[in-house]
């Protein structure tokens, strides 16, 4: 079972996470990786028992399973949330604010789902900061720009994909790090991979060495 | 100053160990110390520092040089009272912006933010400031429950983020966590050569950031043992 609003929240965070050949086959299911049996549906991920079995692939289905939760979430709340009366919003679901700022969302003509950040001004006017078609990345903006949670400033997208690199990189180079480092340092990959699950593919790997082979 | 505002920061004061943290009406001011700086004054929209005049000598030497006071002034009014202001400030101008709850039995609290079913709510309780809760909506949204009441106002924004799903809980980082992440940034930025320029700028970037969120992250970093030790003698 496929339901509308689903599919079309869905498919945005698929394609802002760079499944860009997801494929939506209306009322049954979507498939991220044209390649891949894999399937979606608004309640689990269906993977082959004898697809399972191969490396890297876990860290896969982990990360869809990420993006079926915020789906899951978006459209509950684009399924719950009227349509707004105040004028400036237009039409506008308001999703949630505080103080100044407004994470709204709409669904364009042509069915995209569209999330805006949006700051009040004195005027009653709206200023919008961010426009984007996934859901998590509206909301940490939303996040950043509210003082909600001033300490997540530094962790906006971009940033956190820097993060995410260094964690990695020290990870793979520092020889010096004490058990307890390392545990900690697992932890905060893990909880940026299950955040980000497109951080794990998008990571750049490493060039294989050339120039090293033992000659007879 | 206002009521609300004035009844907060002696709150907040409070909390931060300024125990003898007093409302002047003469000056219509809050002074936080009255022992080692009492001239210092919290108003509506500023902090007042007093001149500082040269302390008394000991045996001919200063016992404390002027400018080490007043530089001791600043950073106690930057570092500790200006982020105490801003504080209150934020939470006196939601509390004011907000309207009254309309859920049932819970009239008394103001409606700061909802998102899905949970909702962040505030009540004035007279001198000891405002009291935070965070709410889920029943079925029908005529009432609430499942409570968490705290008087921390950023322990109740963290809690209203979490609960509501707007950032996952993973994602607040501990104390330790930050450490680690910093001590990762500042590895990859002495150690890696394949850094190109923009990547490098970027993480500067994130490492500033994170030391203007906490600076005494700067403090966590080891200082490499000296490598000039002095050669054997032969």
């Amino acid at each position: 079972m496929l339901p509308y609003t689903f599919q079309r929240v869905m498919m945005a965070e698929l394609r802002q996470a760079g499944y860009d050949k997801a494929k939506a086959f209306p009322g049954k299911y979507i498939q991220p990786v044209p390649e891949l049996p894999i399937t979606i549906t608004d309640t689990r991920v269906s993977v082959p028992k004898d697809l399972g079995m191969m490396p890297g692939f876990s860290k896969l289905v982990r990360g869809l399973n990420t993006h079926l939760g915020i789906a899951n979430e978006a459209t509950w709340l684009f399924d719950n949330t009227p349509d707004s009366r105040s004028k400036v919003l237009d039409g506008q679901k308001l999703f949630v604010s505080y103080m100044n700022t407004l994470l709204t969302a709409r669904m364009t003509e042509n069915g995209e789902p569209q999330y805006f950040v949006q700051t009040k001004e004195y005027d009653g006017s709206l200023t919008v900061n961010k426009r984007t078609g996934s859901y998590m990345d509206a909301k940490l903006h939303f996040l950043v720009l509210s003082p909600i949670h001033k300490n997540i400033e530094a962790f906006s997208h971009k940033y956190m994909a820097q993060i995410y690199d260094a964690l990695i990189y020290r990870g793979q180079h520092d020889t010096e790090m004490r058990p307890l480092e390392s545990e900690i340092l697992r932890n905060a990959i893990s909880a940026i991979e299950q955040a980000f699950p497109g951080f794990a593919q998008e990571r750049r790997q490493p060039e294989p060495e050339t120039g090293l082979e033992v000659e007879p | 100053m206002d009521d609300l505002m004035r009844r907060q920061l002696l709150v907040e004061l409070k909390r931060a160990g300024y125990r003898d943290a007093y409302y002047s009406e003469e000056h219509d001011a809050v002074f936080p110390m009255d022992k080692e700086f009492p001239g210092i004054q919290i108003r509506d929209k500023e902090i007042r520092m007093p001149r500082l005049e040269q302390p008394p000598y000991i045996l001919g030497q200063p016992a404390i040089h002027k400018s080490e006071l007043e530089q001791q002034q600043r950073d106690l009014v930057y570092q500790v009272f200006r982020p105490i202001t801003d504080k209150v400030e934020e939470m006196v101008y939601a509390w004011r912006n907000a309207f009254p709850m309309k859920a049932q039995d819970v009239e008394e609290f103001r409606l700061l933010s909802e998102h899905g079913k949970i909702v962040l709510a505030a009540r004035d309780d007279g001198e000891r400031g405002l009291h935070f809760t965070t709410w889920e909506y029943s079925y029908n949204r005529n009432g609430v429950g499942h409570g968490h009441y705290t008087t921390d106002y950023e322990g109740a924004k963290r809690d209203f983020a979490v609960r509501s799903g707007l950032i996952p809980e993973k994602l607040i980082f501990a104390k330790e966590e930050l450490e680690q992440i910093y001590s990762a940034l500042v590895f990859q930025g002495k150690n890696d050569d394949e850094l190109t320029f923009d990547k490098e700028r970027e993480l500067h970037g994130v490492i500033h950031k994170l030391e203007t969120i906490s600076p005494e992250l700067k403090d966590t970093l080891e200082v490499p043992a000296q490598e000039n030790e002095p050669e054997p003698e032969l």
